[in-house]
């Protein structure tokens, strides 16, 4: 007893040098890498380099630089994700442009993976002074190319690097203020697109969708558009180009039973009023909601 | 005597406790942020900077951007991106991209640097 007791100091000793030690080497002076990959980044890091990619892409119209740099990260450069990150900026409030950039470069990349495995994605996006217990409803079938091994040559280094320009069309700028639920939105400050077309349909598959379709001044899809819908549920916000398998300039939004909705677009357009689901009569005699279907160019 | 062991015990244990923290505990390390990019990854991130400068002209938010690489000087972090694509041999499109940057941030944020590249 009096041998154990006589070597407690070397017990003591050990677990306080150990204890200090593990502590000072954790908490106080942490090894860090003296160079990391994008792919070490914590996860707030790599949604910061996610969101530079979006923005350098719309800024440059490089898709291929945009992918080749995605891949540098955890999730392989995927559509999903960005998509996903889209849906969660806008959920968190962070500018409406960020959603957008990201939008926009999952659109690019959604539509040059057609051999890639589609993946479901939800996105439910509400405005915070909206009180709903409906969200606009963009379930979208996004590609997701396959993992690509982490290259350890920067993109910019490649001398082959792909560079073309196209034109990076401007979107409206989210107001600070969210209004309050109403039937009728703010004005937009300018008028950018043009209604072309909006017309219903009888189709069960479509019941109660209510379909937006967006045209560049070429007719070409338009993806990465913010569409304002109010009604009773309040002011909410949708994107093109989440379901690229539909087109990237469409979108959609599942309408309430009787809802009655406004609609116009973030970048400026009339607003296109009223809109409610017709009521179609199946063929064994039964009724139901069919759908609406919008479309914009601009001018 | 004692006080001897005491303290060779305590420095074993001491380094030992370190090499735990730093080397068998990788799991428990801080992940890396932007400033610990690789100096190829960090002229990537200035690029892509550089990139949404030539299009929207906002130094206050490249400038923004450029602090997560080097909270102290983000006009350090320019040049030292510019000077590493002349080295690698990035594209000439590129290294204007990240000149005309570098150019904007000395005349936004000066700074003198020893031996500028």
């Amino acid at each position: 007893m009096s041998a154990r007791g006589g070597n407690l100091y070397i017990l003591t000793a050990a677990i306080l040098g150990l204890t200090a030690g593990l502590l000072a080497s954790v908490a106080i002076w942490p090894v860090r890498p003296a160079a990391s990959s994008p792919r070490e980044l914590s996860t707030v890091g790599q949604n910061a380099y996610r969101i530079l990619i979006a923005r350098a892409y719309n800024a440059s119209g490089d898709s291929g630089r945009a992918s080749s740099r995605l891949t540098l990260l955890d999730d392989g450069g995927s559509a999903a994700a960005l998509s996903a990150q889209a849906q969660q900026a806008l959920a968190a409030g962070h500018p409406l442009d960020e959603a957008e950039a990201l939008a926009r470069l999952a659109s690019a990349l959604g539509a040059s993976q057609p051999g890639s495995t589609p993946a479901t994605l939800a996105v439910s996006v509400e405005l915070p002074t909206a009180s709903s217990t409906q969200a606009p409803e963009a379930a979208a079938s996004i590609p997701t190319a396959a993992q690509p091994a982490e290259t350890h040559t920067p993109v910019p280094a490649s001398p082959t690097a792909s560079r073309t320009p196209t034109t990076v069309h401007a979107s409206a700028t989210p107001t600070a203020d969210q209004p309050t639920p109403s039937l009728t939105p703010p004005p937009a400050s300018g008028s950018s697109f043009t209604l072309l077309e909006r017309s219903t349909e009888c189709e069960r598959t479509l019941e109660r969708l209510l379909r937006v379709e967006i045209q560049d001044r070429q007719g070409n899809a338009f993806p990465g558009q913010g569409i304002e819908i109010s009604g009773s549920e309040g002011l909410q916000v949708f994107y093109t180009g989440l379901k690229p398998r539909a087109g990237s300039g469409y979108a959609d939004f599942r309408m309430q039973p009787g809802g009655v909705y406004n609609l116009r677009l973030a970048a400026g357009s009339e607003t296109v009023a009223s809109l409610t689901a017709p009521v179609c009569r199946a063929a064994d005699g039964s009724t139901y909601e069919g759908s609406v279907l919008v479309i914009f160019k601009e001018k | 005597m004692r006080r001897l062991i005491f303290v060779i015990v305590l420095l074993f244990s001491l380094s030992a406790g370190f090499a735990s923290g730093w080397v068998a505990l990788p799991a428990l390390r801080s992940a890396s942020s932007l400033a610990d990019l690789r100096e190829d990854y960090r002229a990537d991130y200035v690029l892509m900077t550089a990139e949404i400068f030539a299009a929207d002209g906002d130094i206050q938010a490249g400038t923004d951007r450029l602090r997560e690489l080097d909270a102290d000087s983000p006009t350090t972090a320019a040049l030292l991106a510019a000077a590493y694509a002349r080295q690698a041999g990035y594209p000439e499109t590129d290294q204007a991209l990240l000149m005309d940057l570098a150019r904007a941030m000395q005349a936004y944020l000066p700074v003198e640097l020893d031996g500028t590249p």
